[in-house]
């Protein structure tokens, strides 16, 4: 019963995170947009007049989206028309349950992990959910039964291809060093110290393979720079023809997987929840390290997002060449030097 | 085990209640014709969807085939970590030598170029 009950409680943690960050994503997409812009940005949603620097935002945008009409245009396939956005959101929420948010805490006598599912190949499970969740905007496209949307699914499927191929040869360095394909074993090992002093955190021993993934995953989540498949200020989009929740679906999956990117990034070469030199035990603890999980993955969320608001989107041929001719080579040079170093060095 | 089941159920009832949230608390108000056709130009469409589709886009789709599931076959050799023997090492050397001399020849003959 406590096993069942414990299960369900870091499941609905999981779920949580990724859905709470997603809304204040939205949120923080608008204002520091709005900061950088010099502008105010969304400040009007109220609650008894209390503003909130406009954090009700994101839950005026979710009571609005879900009130809105359900449309299917004429040409579209209803089934895959309804299927497409629940494949791409639900393949992001349930990567959110892989994710070490924290290590063991002992508390009564017994071992509490707090990563939700447990898992010696939580990364291929993780990858693998993120590729299905691509599928759904494919199939969108697809089902659309409309020019823009079939354009847009076509580009979305070409750039993720162009950036999946990529992002296996660029993990497989770091899995190698640390001899696991386990996101909790990954963490682990990253709590040792160099020389005494210096984390062994995969961004310090895997630099190139660092900036590859961050790369390959913000392509893997659409944003810009690579949103080509949105195209945000253009019709051309494989969302065109949706409204409502379904249309707020694919925004929500996009949000959320950047926040499964975000978080096996941390887990991988930002060392998860650990710090160097701190030792967590008891429940202070385990909150201590869901904490650290969180703010970790908030700063690279941040990083994505000023990325997001700073660059320039590319063009599609730079963007399909970037993929093959320059993240892959370089991750399986990355890949093999690793190989001839740890196998040299140990 | 119990976890990854949940995490189904869950994740299912949440995107159950999301894609039918427009049926049950949107309007659903009658719509003349017009206003069921694919949102383009305000004209009715020429062609069929898909008519004009680059084979661009084909090609990309063969390449990623050949490649994922070549690239795949990297990530296994993080378990191997600890008894990687000369023999294994030169076998992880060519097969990753291969991938890129299979990117080198395409890149040469011009099958990554988008133009």
């Amino acid at each position: 019963m406590t096993d069942w009950l414990w299960a369900l409680t870091k499941v609905v943690y999981g779920l949580a995170f990724g859905l709470g960050l997603a809304g204040l994503l939205t949120w923080v997409e608008r204002k520091q947009s709005a900061v950088i812009q010099d502008r105010i940005g969304a400040n009007r949603a109220a609650v008894l007049n209390w503003r909130l620097l406009g954090l009700f935002h994101p839950l005026a945008d979710a009571l609005k989206l879900m009130t809105k009409e359900n449309f299917v245009g004429r040409r579209a396939d209803p089934l895959f028309h309804a299927l497409a956005p629940a494949l791409t959101l639900g393949c992001g929420l349930a990567a959110l349950a892989f994710l070490p948010y924290g290590g063991e805490v002992e508390l009564a006598g017994r071992a509490w992990s707090l990563q939700p599912v447990p898992s010696p190949v939580g990364l291929v499970l993780v990858m693998g959910l993120l590729a299905l969740g691509a599928h759904g905007v494919v199939m969108a496209g697809y089902a659309s039964g409309a020019n823009y949307g079939l354009l847009g699914g076509l580009r979305g499927a070409a750039q993720l291809i162009a950036y999946e191929a990529g992002m296996a040869a660029v993990l497989a360095g770091p899995m190698f060093v640390y001899g696991t394909l386990d996101l909790q074993e990954a963490v682990r090992w990253q709590g040792r110290l160099l020389g005494g002093w210096l984390p062994a955190w995969g961004a310090l021993l895997q630099p190139a393979a660092f900036l590859l993934f961050l790369t390959a995953g913000i392509a893997a989540t659409r944003r810009v720079p690579f949103d080509l498949p949105e195209g945000e200020p253009e019709i051309v989009g494989y969302f065109v023809e949706y409204s409502g929740m379904k249309f707020g679906m694919f925004m929500l999956a996009d949000f959320v997987e950047s926040v499964v990117v975000a978080g096996v990034c941390v887990s991988l070469f930002l060392g998860g929840w650990q710090i160097p030199g701190a030792r967590f035990s008891g429940w202070a603890g385990g909150a201590g390290m869901l904490a650290v999980f969180a703010a970790k993955t908030g700063a690279v969320l941040f990083l994505m997002m000023q990325i997001r608001w700073t660059f320039p989107r590319l063009r599609f041929d730079q963007l399909l060449s970037l993929g093959w001719t320059g993240i892959l080579p370089a991750a399986l040079a990355n890949f093999i030097l690793t190989v001839w170093a740890v196998r040299l060095w140990g | 085990m119990t976890a990854a089941l949940f995490d189904l159920l869950l994740v299912l009832a949440l995107v159950a209640l999301f894609s039918r949230s427009g049926r049950l608390f949107g309007p659903s108000p009658p719509h003349s014709a017009d206003a069921e056709l694919p949102y383009e130009t305000g004209l009715p469409p020429l062609d069929e969807e898909g008519r004009g589709a680059s084979v661009l886009y084909w090609r990309f789709a063969v390449l990623f085939v050949v490649f994922d599931a070549d690239l795949a076959f990297l990530l296994p050799w993080a378990l191997a970590r600890t008894g990687l023997d000369a023999a294994a090492l030169g076998a992880v050397t060519a097969f990753t030598g291969l991938a890129a001399f299979m990117l080198a020849y395409l890149w040469r003959k011009g099958v990554l170029s988008c133009r």
